[in-house]
């Protein structure tokens, strides 16, 4: 990391995930944060996924989001994160973690075609 | 080891993004109107699109980041998909002009039904994508492209009066609201801002590195849209020459090709058409990868041409379906150049949505150390933010009050 301390909302916030393979694998779509009012707090787990982003939309709007794409939500521990550069990185694959689920749903389809590994 | 003759990217960005069917819709239509005034709007519009593009090329550079990962995270998630959601809007019309331009060339060349064209043109343009390696795609559509020049040559070729041209590269207004009209439509189709999702997204395709192409990034930026500002004054050239004295308003693409005939006789024909199926062809690859660049960017999908369709294949899949919606919406019969106006008026509305978070990244020097922009850059970046708050809110009124255009 560049430095001591950052701006969740500035820096951590939409942030993209990058696994340990270098993949994509989604973005910060939330923060989950813990500790009691009057004692510290500190950042448990990112969340991402359509169940987190959705709730930054409009209310009216939730429920075309969801069935646009669907409503997994995934949490990252905070112990699963090596890095925050100028993305995040993560110290595991993205499948060990739950991420990018679509995205191998969708590769099982692009594989029927001919010359899709080219 | 990259050469210094790398600029494969600038030249199809600008090519296919600067010199696309918009563009040659309406410097065409400038130079018949209004001869040379229109010129200064071509030169205030890549004087712009140079900047943004370098901006956007150093920030994917340096931070792996191209425009829609940007977009997201400095304007925030709801602002964010505003600005996702027009540009897609505008990106598949596009596509529907340009792959509809594709068949219209072809049907003009060698005089065959355009309907009929209009499937086969889709699945040229979808092989084409699916088979060849984004580097190829760069150099077969950018390079071909470059058969436009025959536009310069066909233009140089009519000896027009060279005090006249420079009184048109000096900025001037007008009260007509016709000419108001072309000047927005000219800084926008300059400007349409999926010329800086495909080229910053290029520059991660290509895997450009710091410090190194940096020094790349500079030089495609500036010599394709160069070349591509020097290709649209030649359209205005001509269309001032050829088409101004005798009044007539062109408004079908053939009339541009027309143009080079009327100066240079078949050969001028046959190399400006095969620039501007090229260019016009290449538009539509960029457009068709923009707009799958952007939603897999906003959402952190897996990207990019350079893994193979089945290792982005939600990306894959967009594209496709991108391709899709634009052939229904042009086999609705609906002239593309009409489809064209729209898009580069509408894409007026994306334009600050898109523009200012590649500004503020690019002067941060959080993310960009030191490559943060310099004093020039950023005051260059901030005078094009006002000239194109002026030209969003001053678009749709002129294209009500014009009838788009035609007085």
């Amino acid at each position: 990391m560049r430095e001591d301390t950052f701006a969740l909302a500035y820096r951590l916030l939409d942030a993209d995930l990058i696994d340990s393979d270098g993949r994509r694998c989604g973005r910060v779509d939330d923060i989950e944060i813990e500790g009691e009012p009057g004692s510290p707090a500190h950042v448990a787990a990112v969340l991402s996924g359509p169940a987190a982003f959705s709730r930054r939309i409009p209310r009216s709007l939730r429920p075309a989001a969801s069935r646009l794409f669907g409503k997994v939500l995934v949490r990252v521990p905070w112990d699963a994160v090596d890095d925050l550069d100028t993305v995040l990185h993560l110290k595991r694959p993205g499948e060990e973690l739950g991420l990018a689920s679509g995205e191998a749903a969708a590769a099982r389809l692009i594989e029927r075609l001919p010359g899709s590994e080219k | 080891m990259k050469g210094y003759l790398q600029i494969a990217l600038g030249i199809l960005a600008a090519i296919g993004g600067f010199v696309d069917i918009g563009d040659i819709v309406f410097a065409t239509g400038a130079g018949a109107l209004f001869g040379y005034q229109l010129i200064w709007a071509v030169v205030l519009s890549v004087i712009g699109i140079v900047t943004f593009s370098e901006m956007s090329g150093r920030v994917a550079i340096v931070t792996q980041r191209p425009v829609f990962s940007v977009v997201r995270q400095r304007m925030g998630f709801g602002l964010g998909l505003v600005t996702l959601i027009g540009s897609e809007i505008v990106n598949v019309l596009t596509l529907a002009a340009e792959a509809g331009g594709v068949a219209l060339v072809i049907s003009l060349l060698f005089n065959v039904s355009y309907p009929a064209l209009l499937a086969p043109a889709f699945l040229i343009l979808a092989l084409v994508i699916w088979i060849t390696p984004f580097e190829w795609i760069e150099k077969i559509f950018g390079y071909m492209g470059l058969c436009l020049v025959a536009y310069l040559v066909a233009a140089i070729h009519l000896h027009p009066d060279l005090g006249n041209v420079g009184a048109g590269v000096v900025p001037h207004l007008h009260t007509s609201a016709t000419y108001l009209y072309f000047v927005v439509g000219l800084v926008a189709a300059g400007l349409m801002p999926y010329e800086v999702y495909f080229y910053s997204s290029g520059a991660v395709e290509e895997r450009w590195k710091p410090p190194g192409d940096l020094r790349l990034n500079r030089i495609n930026a500036t010599l394709g849209f160069g070349l591509g500002g020097i290709l649209s004054i030649s359209l205005i050239v001509l269309a001032a020459e050829v088409f101004h004295p005798i009044g007539v308003q062109p408004a079908f693409l053939g009339t541009a090709m027309l143009g080079a005939q009327a100066s240079l006789g078949t050969a001028g024909l046959v190399f400006a058409s095969i620039g501007i199926l090229f260019a016009v062809g290449g538009a539509a690859i960029d457009t068709c990868f923009a707009g799958a660049y952007s939603l897999a960017q906003f959402l952190g999908w897996e990207w990019g041409k350079y893994r193979h369709p089945r290792g982005a294949a939600r990306f894959t899949i967009t594209w496709m379906v991108l391709l899709g919606l634009a052939l229904v919406i042009i086999s609705t019969g609906v002239d593309p150049v009409i489809i064209t106006e729209y898009a580069v008026i509408g894409s007026v509305v994306a334009l600050p949505l898109s523009y200012l978070p590649i500004l503020l990244v690019a002067s941060d020097p959080t993310y960009m150390g030191k490559h943060v922009n310099g004093r020039i850059s950023t005051a260059l970046g901030w005078v094009y933010m006002a000239i194109i708050a002026v030209v969003a809110v001053a678009a749709l009124p002129l294209l009500i009050i014009t009838n788009a255009g035609t007085g």
